[in-house]
């Protein structure tokens, strides 16, 4: 964990308010792993005053493959994110990470099945890395991405210069299956019935929730990156905590989403 | 490099620390992970979160919202119970070479006592600080903080508990603080912390329900410093009992405007949230500062408040 004062190195506008916001850093890049967290500020004045949680896009890569910077995929939902879209390149960010539990991969001698990744909106943003690291360690990935629509969909681009097979959904219909995102794997897995899949899910909690009940139902394993309001994603405030299960008696106990996630297994957490 | 390096300690009561600047609770959690990006050794003290007699589940989120220049919160002082620190918080902080001091709370006087009796006697405890902002239960609800009488008793009942250096720490929700400041001070404390949190609430417009799940929160941040302020000069007009200034504070010149007014210490609180090592750098940036100045000892600056 570095907390770092970063110029701006890049600034991408991928879609109808995203952008991405590059970095260059070589001691959090080294330590970025894929569900990894930044806290990031927004304004250089104290309004707004607390920074943003940000999933680590990508790891920038010299030629020697050495890790020296890392990207930032952002969307804009209220007054930081807002402040953050009329970043140019060389101006300042605090940028504290990385941070948080990062997804757990299978390594390259554990066998394992089909790894589906499923997505919704922003929580794209995280799955490019977690596909790579994958795919470095010769495992199968297919990507399930949803939006609102398609000009809205994220990281497809990615997917497909990695070689990932992508099913689209948008809620307007505008390209792929039209609705939600949960039905193409829903119809992936019944029509593949893929042995010992493993999924993945970053996204709106509704959407999260009906991957966790197909995870249920088919007994498969399923993390998901959960996102909470953080005050200082290090631990210390308790403003971010989710509810997880504490025995068998349906009792529950806080753990900090900052902390103990942002990713969980999903049969851990109380779904509410 | 110059011989005269500036003094940094102070004394607050019989506690000397290394220097004025501490960590306030529930914005540090048990110290844990900020030793991750610094050395805790570095900062004069240590406030751990709020600790009640046994664990606290706390409030359902969600528990923070952002205001302008600050935020609120209602996190329902969850925390591990003194049990809990003893064993597994406090054996970690003791590595360190600072001061440890646990805030301590209760919904009746029997709970400030029992909580307060635990932790007596601990090795590495430099102190024991009173939240008194939390309503009695037991009175229907009568804040400990906000009835001079009430204050006064929970403090004696704490002094009469433990033998630990006792700071009580002051509520900005009152009419008159002098007032309160001197009914903590006849109960015996040894400092006061001034200020905790102020209530405020904003409302989610498009489901016209207030934002946090407990209606109102806790204000902190850069917003609440001109009234910090104006506690800690009303307090120091009623007494002449140590003081640690919290409220607000950022950097360097939020914690000379304290010390001008004669607190003898600073608490850093939300800015660690936004800026992890404001604490660490108020340090430097004091000890800087007071090298400048030509001042030998922070001490000369407290209380040199000028007048008319
Ligand atoms: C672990 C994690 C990773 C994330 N990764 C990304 C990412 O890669 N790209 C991206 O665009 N967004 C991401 N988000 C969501 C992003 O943090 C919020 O969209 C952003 O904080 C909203 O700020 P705002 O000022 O624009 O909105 P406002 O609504 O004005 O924010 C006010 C407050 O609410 C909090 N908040 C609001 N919405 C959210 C939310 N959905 N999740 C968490 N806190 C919220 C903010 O932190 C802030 O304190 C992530 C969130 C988490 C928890
Ligand atoms: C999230 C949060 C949790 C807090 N928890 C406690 C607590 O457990 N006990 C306490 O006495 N004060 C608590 N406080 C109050 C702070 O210690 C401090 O008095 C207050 O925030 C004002 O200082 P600031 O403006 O620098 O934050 C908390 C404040 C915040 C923001
Ligand atoms: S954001 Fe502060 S504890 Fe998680």
């Amino acid at each position: 964990m570095y907390d770092r004062r970063l110029a701006i190195e890049s600034v991408a506008h991928v879609g109808p308010g995203q952008f991405i916001l590059g970095f260059e850093c070589p001691e959090i890049a080294a330590q970025c792993r894929p569900g990894h967290f930044v806290m990031i500020s927004v304004a250089e004045s104290i309004d707004p005053v607390l920074r943003r949680p940000m999933a680590i896009y990508r790891v920038l890569r010299d030629a020697s493959n050495t890790p020296y910077g890392f990207t930032l995929l952002i969307e804009v939902v209220g007054c930081g994110t807002a402040l953050l879209e009329q970043k140019s390149i060389g101006d300042h960010l605090e940028v504290l990470g990385p941070l948080g539990v990062p997804f757990s991969l299978p390594t390259k001698d554990e066998a394992s099945g089909e790894h589906l990744l499923v997505m919704g909106g922003v929580g794209s943003a995280p799955f490019p890395l977690v596909a790579e690291e994958l795919l470095k360690s010769g495992h199968r990935v297919r990507a399930f991405v949803g939006a609102r629509t398609a000009e809205a969909l994220l990281c497809v681009d990615d997917f497909r210069e990695l070689g990932v097979p992508v099913e689209v959904a948008t809620d307007d219909g505008s390209e792929g299956f039209h609705g939600y995102v949960v039905h193409p794997l829903q119809g992936y897995l019944e029509s593949e019935d893929p042995a010992n899949a493993v999924l993945y899910a970053c996204g709106p909690t509704p959407m999260m929730r009906a991957v966790h009940e197909i995870a249920i139902i088919r007994n498969l394993p399923l993390q998901v990156s959960f996102e909470a309001p953080m005050a200082c994603g290090i631990g210390v405030c308790l403003s971010c905590v989710v509810r997880v299960d504490a025995g068998d008696y349906g009792d529950w106990r806080y753990v900090r989403c900052c902390r103990e996630g942002p990713v969980f297994d999903s049969r851990r957490l109380v779904w509410q | 490099m110059s011989g005269k390096r500036p003094d940094l300690s102070v004394r607050i009561g019989d506690v000397e620390l290394s220097n004025p600047v501490i960590a306030a609770s529930g914005t540090f959690g048990y110290g844990g992970e900020f030793s991750e990006i610094m050395d805790l050794s570095q900062l004069g003290g240590v406030v751990v979160k709020g600790l009640s007699m046994h664990v606290e589940r706390g409030n359902a989120p969600p528990r923070i919202v952002e205001t302008p220049g600050g935020m609120l919160n209602s996190i329902g002082l969850q925390n591990v119970g003194a049990e809990g620190f003893l064993e597994e918080k406090l054996p970690f902080l003791r590595r360190f070479n600072t001061a440890v001091i646990a805030n301590i709370w209760g919904r009746t006087f029997d709970e400030y006592i029992a909580v307060a009796e635990r932790l007596d006697g601990a090795k590495g405890l430099t102190a024991l600080e009173l939240n008194i902002s939390c309503p009695n239960i037991k009175e229907g609800g009568i804040n400990f903080g906000t009835d001079p009488k009430q204050t006064e008793q929970v403090t004696r009942a704490v002094r009469d508990a433990s033998s630990l250096p006792l700071w009580v720490k002051l509520t900005p929700g009152v009419t008159d603080i002098g007032e309160l400041a001197r009914a903590a001070e006849a109960g015996g404390a040894d400092a006061l912390s001034v200020i905790n949190t102020l209530r405020g609430m904003t409302i989610d417009v498009a489901s016209r329900r207030p934002t946090l799940s407990t209606i109102f929160g806790g204000l902190s941040g850069p917003a609440i410093l001109p009234i910090a302020l104006y506690m800690v000069y009303e307090t120091r007009r009623a007494t002449n009992l140590p003081i640690l200034g919290i409220g607000g504070i950022e950097g360097l010149d939020q914690a000379l405007q304290f010390f001008i007014l004669g607190a003898n210490a600073v608490q850093v609180g939300t800015a660690n949230f936004y800026d992890p090592m404001a604490s660490i750098r108020l340090v430097d940036d004091l000890r800087n500062w007071c090298e400048t100045q030509g001042i030998l000892s922070i001490n000369e600056l407290v209380g040199s408040l000028e007048s008319g």
